[in-house]
């Protein structure tokens, strides 16, 4: 592959009228190829963040990806190479889940995928099947699970084919098996050669599947790196406000506990 | 939950063409009705003409009496097409309202666009006030329009100045209901004794003034904003799946928001200058569609235009039938029927969730 694959964060300035959440954000690269899990307390700017990459609000700085910063490029030459996969389905849509992934594909035509006939059905479904949800293809959205509307939230962002996958907690409704479906799967479209960003919660779900963390308090990065070097006890207590233990558990993967709260 | 075991791609994607199959015969099925509801609407009527008059009438204008000629081409004909093309056009106006504004409550009466309309009409009827050099009777649906439309503008340029969320265009849409059927009672209680008859016939909706060139111009209409309304589909169905997503995924919601309201208020003015006030035609026409034919815009839209026009069309019928020998407003009628039968689609929709 030539050329420069990494997403790269430069004087990242973002918020919402009058409230400035981001400010003159730098981020050391974003390596295409590998898991980059968000993690922070409440309100530290981790949606913020996350809708700045994916051009959702106002920004200023650089988000350089393949030689363009992606501020600066028209939302559809944007949704080109990124995709954003909010939070939520919103309620009460009558489509079925076929029809859901359908819209996200056709409503905007995608680079190099022809947009009619029965290629694209096929193409849909198979991004259902990807996520172990092709059983449920013909189902309506509003009979779903909330584990299950997560997975096709999923499948509509993975439809479009991205180079840059923007996840805002994709595992927050998942139960533990889902989770580490879900986790894996997300694992193996990196390993596919695209930039993907988790927001996540749980910190061991962080560790266990991230190749590189991002910790924000404040708007601003208070580590990065690989897990080791993200998720010290010395950072979770200034970040968090806790007193955690970092072990390592018999498989080599590192597992945070919280002691206590620190008093402030 | 997920541990069904497997139909494969194949049986899936056959199953999805069953269900596409099953929506276009579904459509047909609703067109085909509205056409069964056009030839009743021709056949009833204060004067005694039945389906084969009617229609003879129709076909060989040459042969039938004068009187009979005249009743059906310049009142029968004239009124069934415009309740047809009227009911087809609020219905769709408030489809892609629902859709664009996230809203279910979202239609050209709720959002005041109707009342912007009975204003103008209003302006013109008490005050005589309205765009010079437009003919005398042009005046009165030329500002129903413009009013209509200015609400839609008005509408729009409210909410970019608080950001461009669909609840709150729909607060700024009840304000203007609000406002501007607080000035139509104003202007009534300016009016004359002669003009506020006038327009209370306004207000209540009638088909009494319809003629062949104003169903004419329906058509155009709907001719002109279809098209692009289909062009939209897709974009429409994936606004459904959350405003995020669809802009995330390149669709530029403001314009396909500003596009999508434009086309309702010419829609609705051109309805509204015709016909005056009719509630509930573009809140239940979707309605009925979702429920029966999903949220697919490909099938939604022209489902709800054809649900619009059936009501309206049965409407028409009603109001002929309810009491013989008198017409009634066609508004009240809807009113009256289209609450209880709303309600009802509202009590069983939440049994099902």
């Amino acid at each position: 592959m030539s050329g420069d694959t990494a997403l790269h964060v430069e004087r990242l300035s973002a918020g919402y009228p009058r409230r400035r959440v981001i400010d003159g954000l730098t981020l050391a690269p974003l390596q295409a190829g590998h898991v980059t899990a968000l993690v922070g307390p409440n309100a530290a700017g981790k949606s913020t963040l996350m809708l700045a990459l994916s051009g959702l609000i106002k920004a200023s700085g650089t988000v350089r990806f393949g030689g363009r910063n992606l501020l600066e490029i028209s939302p559809a030459e944007r949704a080109d190479c990124v995709t954003f996969m909010p939070q939520q389905l919103p309620q009460g849509v009558a489509l079925t889940v076929l029809e859901s992934v359908l819209a996200a594909l056709k409503a905007m035509p995608v680079a190099g995928l022809e947009m009619h006939g029965p290629r694209v059905r096929a193409h849909a479904f198979a991004a259902l099947e990807r996520l172990g949800i092709g059983n449920i293809a013909m189902e309506r959205l509003s009979r779903l699970s909330g584990g299950q509307r997560q997975l096709v939230s999923l499948a509509q962002a993975i439809v479009r084919n991205p180079r840059v996958l923007l996840l805002d907690e994709p595992t927050s409704a998942l139960d533990l098996r889902h989770q580490t479906q879900v986790m894996s799967l997300v694992r193996s479209l990196a390993r596919e050669g695209r930039v993907v960003v988790v927001v996540l919660h749980d910190l061991n779900l962080a560790a266990r599947w991230a190749d590189h963390i991002v910790v924000l308090k404040k708007g601003a990065s208070a580590a990065e790196g690989d897990p080791e070097t993200a998720l010290t006890s010395a950072v979770l207590a200034d970040v968090y406000d806790v007193e955690a233990r970092v072990d390592r558990s018999a498989d080599g993967h590192l597992q945070i506990s919280v002691e206590r709260v620190r008093e402030l | 939950m997920l541990l069904r075991p497997e139909s494969g791609a194949a049986g899936a994607l056959e199953s999805y063409a069953a269900l596409v199959r099953r929506r276009i015969v579904f459509v047909g099925a609703i067109a085909v009705l509205v056409i069964v509801a056009f030839i009743i609407d021709l056949a009833t009527g204060p004067s005694a003409l039945g389906v084969s008059d009617v229609l003879r009438g129709l076909y060989a204008p040459a042969e039938a009496e004068r009187a009979t000629a005249v009743i059906i081409w310049e009142v029968r004909l004239p009124q069934a097409l415009i309740a047809l093309l009227v009911g087809a056009a609020l219905s769709l106006a408030g489809a892609e309202m629902q859709t664009l504004l996230n809203n279910p409550m979202a239609s050209p009466f709720t959002l005041g666009m109707s009342s912007a309309a009975t204003f103008g009409a209003a302006l013109a009827i008490v005050l005589g006030i309205g765009i010079p050099g437009i003919p005398a009777s042009w005046i009165v649906p030329v500002n129903a329009f413009l009013f209509a439309f200015g609400s839609v503008l008005l509408l729009s340029a409210l909410s970019r100045l608080r950001g461009t969320g669909g609840d709150s265009i729909v607060l700024f849409g009840i304000a203007l209901f609000f406002t501007f059927n607080a000035l139509v009672a104003l202007t009534q209680f300016m009016a004359s004794e002669q003009a506020l008859q006038q327009l209370v016939f306004w207000t209540m909706g009638s088909l009494t003034r319809a003629s062949l060139d104003k169903a004419a111009l329906v058509a155009l209409v709907l001719a002109v904003v279809v098209p692009f309304s289909m062009m939209s589909a897709w974009k429409l169905t994936a606004l459904r799946l959350g405003e995020d997503r669809a802009r995330s995924i390149g669709v530029n919601v403001s314009r396909l928001r500003l596009g999508g309201l434009l086309r309702a208020s010419l829609l609705t003015g051109v309805a509204v200058a015709f016909v005056g006030t009719i509630a509930f035609i573009g809140l239940v026409g979707p309605h009925l569609a979702r429920l029966m034919i999903g949220e697919d815009h490909r099938f939604f839209l022209p489902a709800s235009a054809l649900c619009g026009a059936l009501i309206l069309s049965l409407a028409s019928c009603a109001s002929k039938i309810i009491m013989p020998g008198v017409v009634l407003p066609i508004g009240l009628v809807t009113s009256l029927i289209g609450v209880p039968f709303f309600l009802a689609l509202v009590l069983n929709r939440r049994e099902q969730i």
